[in-house]
């Protein structure tokens, strides 16, 4: 090719990418907006249909036909038009940014809207904030591919999504930005920080166009009363971090016990979540829909001890059963609720016990919030600041910090994965994490060697021709056993995926003292892609092949 | 070539955001709507619930959670939060009260009524000088148009309180600032008619004589006036005009035997009064002599306190008994400053007759003067 040609191409390939940056800038200030506008009309369907659907002291029977018809219609949609649409959202929406190259459709979006305003205007117990965060990456997705972005720049959209989505349907800008790149990203200095933080920024500023300057719940101002409370807000940390290990592995149990289930019955299922919800219902109104309302009474100091623990227990049974058995919804607020009435019902004890050294039950509602979501949502730093934003209150920030750390500890020894990734799992996904990512930096899939299937003499050639000890024998595309290393089944130690860091590939070969390691996709559990060689990773950092003299 | 953005993208884009936009406005409008008319309705609940109640605690705990459930459906309007922490601190939870008080504060510290319902709070509390504090700023903070004659309220439950607690520095200086701004007020008619009676609790007699003389000449048929009068006059030791308001007192009273009994006691200390310059030393001597005799006697009804026997009695019994005593002016201060010494002794507590113990009362001051 003429040197001309080369640059000419060069040029418009320079130029090309210069406008998809701006385009993408552009677009991080559209998707704010446009996200902003869908979650707050979102936020008050729900809300308005709430209203009418399950008004307070309305009749039993009501109470109970509600959720069970809700969850029923939601079901059906889901499985009959929008299978993508079910559950939290989040693991959907990491999926669509490490494994699908960035693409969620719009009528996934359009799905999620209206199922999740179905169940949870029927009084379902699950949250409207984890929904919201896969709409607002599905209207990022889609914008980005209407204005022709490249895999890597959609992909780079999603979590400006995602942040503007949290940003409105929590009123927490600066959380919305962090839980996109700790939870979302698993990487804090993401270099789409930037245009998140406009997106968030955006979504914001529409929210309070609309809605005006409320944070989502109002405290009482409260203060440390006695430097020994901090002991007591230790022990509040350790209860919310054991009820968020009961929480999340009874939802993981129950999930299973649903998927077990034959698969003619998946459009009926989310109907038994409705229906435990409306029994339990019968007992405690409290319990149906997300419940901030009552949130803002236990804050308040305003509700009685036995009813808070009531509301423990009978919250966390119908929030697993509805997310469990299939319903559109999220457990952000399910989350808060729950670490609300553990801290209430803590500190009407210490308050009852030690009334001089003690702040009002309402001071340990506001730490057990964030002393639940950090132990089930796992995103520590995003949980002290999201309940710095959600009350605007400062003084407090201390004993949540302790709490917060405390459950994060305490959830992680008990239940080593994170819940999106174990929901994920059960799915048949890996989601990475974040020692697997490889943003920026030389990934598995740059030295990938495709492999199809592979039988036992093809794998010990290849493994020669490679100049390896191991080869994986592939039959219809899964993995059956590694050649040369005895014919043992691979542990997750040796396994790597397209998106891992050449670095992290690196380890886990002297972890397993192999030389090399299969690539598995993320998407398809057990599907072999290729093979990576140590010799190939030293190349690709620039190590020459060394022979033996 | 990437294929960016088209004009009917761009258009079709700004169409979606307009008309969602028109969406969430119109249910923005729908929710504000409805939440505000069942935050009203829960705050009708609540005053219906404290006007019916009153005060008892049943109805109490439900009007605090019906003023609550209110605030949280409408947080702008503060009234609902007003309402909540002055039911909190009837309910005997003025911690609640405060927290509540604190979140408006926060927002404008200058809140008349929040500042007010802070001082009740704290006052309830028994933080005075935080509910002192909080008094003055409602006084100087911002009401509403129709709600200015408010602070004269303010102003006068302060007074009233500072009454209660017995400040009487703080009570004065208030009084001096009230007395002007009361006068031709419609509003204050209630605090003229208080006001001589604060002046007393204040300490300051001859305010509270004026403010009584200026009450009468508008009111000159008030018995209880002219009785606080006569009583004001008595402890600031003008024993004539005393008795002269405590006569009137009971001429539009005749039934009031308590005003009959005061008018006695001005009528006997106008009688015993030692210090008037036109005595003579001799009518100086007598008197000096009865007031002494009535110490004896008073100190006599408290058994145990004084011993009959003790040289203080035994000087005052020599004294009284003195055949020829000398009739000089000297002669009777010893004997006043004896009635003084054996006065002086005598405990609060003990009971002696009353009307005998407001007539010494009444002389010691004077003389101490």
């Amino acid at each position: 090719m003429p040197l001309a040609s080369v640059k000419k191409l060069a040029k418009r390939s320079a130029a090309g990418f210069d406008r998809e940056a701006r385009v993408s800038i552009a677009l991080s200030f559209i998707i704010g907006a446009l996200v902003g506008l869908v979650v707050v009309a979102f936020i008050l369907l729900t809300g308005r249909l709430a209203a009418r659907m399950y008004p307070a002291n309305s009749s039993a029977w009501r109470r109970v036909l509600t959720p069970v018809i809700g969850a029923a219609v939601s079901g059906w949609l889901l499985y009959r038009f929008f299978p993508d649409a079910r559950g939290s959202g989040i693991p959907q929406t990491k999926f669509a940014i490490f494994i699908n190259d960035g693409y969620i459709s719009l009528r996934t979006a359009m799905g999620k809207f209206l199922c999740c305003s179905i169940s949870l205007a029927s009084g379902i117990a699950l949250g409207r904030e984890g929904p919201s965060v896969q709409i607002g990456a599905a209207i990022a997705s889609d914008l980005g591919r209407r204005f022709g972005l490249s895999k890597t720049n959609l992909r780079a959209l999603l979590p400006m999504g995602c942040s503007a989505a949290l940003a409105a349907a929590f009123n927490t800008p600066i959380a919305a930005v962090l839980f996109s790149l700790e939870e979302i990203m698993g990487d804090l200095h993401a270099p789409v920080l930037g245009s998140v933080v406009i997106s968030s920024a955006t979504s914001w500023m529409v929210l309070h166009l609309i809605l005006g300057d409320q944070a989502l719940f109002h405290v009482p101002a409260y203060h440390l009363v006695n430097p020994l409370e901090f002991l007591l807000y230790a022990v509040l940390g350790i209860a919310g971090g054991l009820v968020s290990v009961v929480f999340v592995k009874l939802l993981l149990w129950l999930r299973l016990l649903f998927r077990k289930l034959p698969r003619s019955t998946v459009w009926i299922q989310p109907a038994i979540g409705g229906l435990t919800v409306g029994l339990l219902a019968l007992y405690l109104p409290e319990v149906m829909g997300v419940g901030y309302d009552y949130v803002e009474r236990v804050l308040g100091g305003d509700l009685a001890l036995r009813t808070v623990l009531m509301l423990i227990v009978l919250k966390i049974i119908a929030t697993t059963t509805c997310y469990s058995s299939g319903n559109a919804g999220g457990i952000f607020g399910p989350s808060l609720f729950i670490g609300a009435m553990i801290g209430a019902a803590l500190g009407s004890v210490a308050h009852y016990l030690f009334p001089a050294i003690t702040a009002g039950p309402g001071a340990y509602a506001l730490v057990g919030m964030g002393a639940a979501f950090a132990g089930i949502v796992r995103t520590p730093l995003t949980s002290v600041i999201m309940i710095f934003e959600l009350t605007r209150d400062y003084t407090i920030i201390v004993p949540v910090m302790i709490a917060n750390l405390i459950s994060f500890a305490i959830s992680y020894r008990l239940q080593r994965q994170p819940i999106y990734e174990a929901l994920a799992h059960q799915e048949g996904v890996s989601l990475p994490t974040l020692r697997d990512i490889g943003e920026g930096r030389p990934t598995v899939n740059d030295i990938v060697r495709p492999i199809g299937d592979t039988d036992e003499p093809a794998a010990l050639a290849a493994m020669l021709d490679a100049g390896v000890h191991l080869w994986p024998v592939v039959k219809n595309g899964q993995l059956v056993f590694l050649a040369g290393a005895g014919g043992a089944a691979p542990g997750l130690a040796e396994l790597v995926y397209p998106d891992s860091s050449l670095s992290s590939a690196l380890e886990k070969m002297g972890a397993g003292k192999v030389d090399a390691l299969p690539v598995m996709s993320r998407a398809v559990s057990g599907k072999v892609l290729g093979v990576v060689t140590m010799p190939d990773v030293l190349a690709a950092f620039g190590v020459p092949e060394v022979h033996p003299v | 070539m990437i294929p960016f953005a088209t004009q009917k993208l761009v258009i079709g884009i700004a169409a979606t955001m307009a008309g969602i936009y028109s969406a969430d406005q119109f249910l923005a409008h729908l929710e504000k709507r409805e939440l505000d008319a069942q935050a009203r309705h829960e705050y009708e609940t609540g005053e219906r619930l404290l006007r019916d109640g009153r005060d008892s605690e049943s109805s109490l705990t439900q009007a605090i959670a019906a003023f609550r459930r209110a605030g949280s459906l409408n947080r702008d309007d503060t009234s609902f939060d007003l309402a909540l922490a002055d039911a909190l601190t009837r309910g005997h939870q003025p911690q609640r009260a405060v927290d509540a008080l604190a979140r408006i504060l926060d927002k404008d510290s200058n809140d008349g009524p929040a500042n007010l319902l802070m001082a009740r709070a704290m006052d309830a509390q028994q933080d005075y000088p935080g509910a002192n504090s909080y008094y003055h700023r409602a006084i100087y903070g911002t009401w509403l148009p129709n709600q200015e004659s408010q602070k004269m309220s303010v102003r006068i439950e302060l007074v009233h309180w500072l009454a209660k607690r017995g400040d009487q520095k703080g009570l004065l200086s208030e009084l001096i600032l009230l007395e002007p701004l009361a006068a031709g007020n419609p509003s204050a008619a209630a605090v003229a008619r208080d006001l001589p009676s604060l002046y007393r609790q204040a300490g300051s007699t001859n305010r509270a004589i004026d403010a009584y003389h200026t009450w009468l000449r508008q009111n000159p048929a008030d018995a209880d006036a002219y009785a606080g009068l006569g009583e004001t006059e008595l402890q600031s030791g003008d024993f004539r005009a005393a008795r002269q308001a405590l006569d009137r007192a009971s001429e539009l009273k005749p039934d009031d035997t308590t005003l009959k009994q005061n008018a006695g006691v001005a009528r006997t200390a106008v009688e015993l009064a030692p210090t008037p310059r036109w005595l003579s030393s001799s009518e100086k001597l007598a008197r000096s002599s009865r007031i002494l005799d009535l110490a004896i006697t008073t100190a006599s009804g408290c058994p145990g306190e004084q011993p009959a026997d003790s040289p203080l009695f035994e000087n005052a019994q020599k004294l009284l008994t003195e055949k020829k005593p000398e009739i000089t002016n000297e002669a009777a201060e010893r004997r006043l400053d004896l009635a003084e010494t054996i006065w002086n002794t005598k405990s609060g507590t003990c009971a002696s007759p009353p009307q005998q113990s407001e007539i010494l009362s009444a002389l010691m001051r004077k003389l101490a003067q």
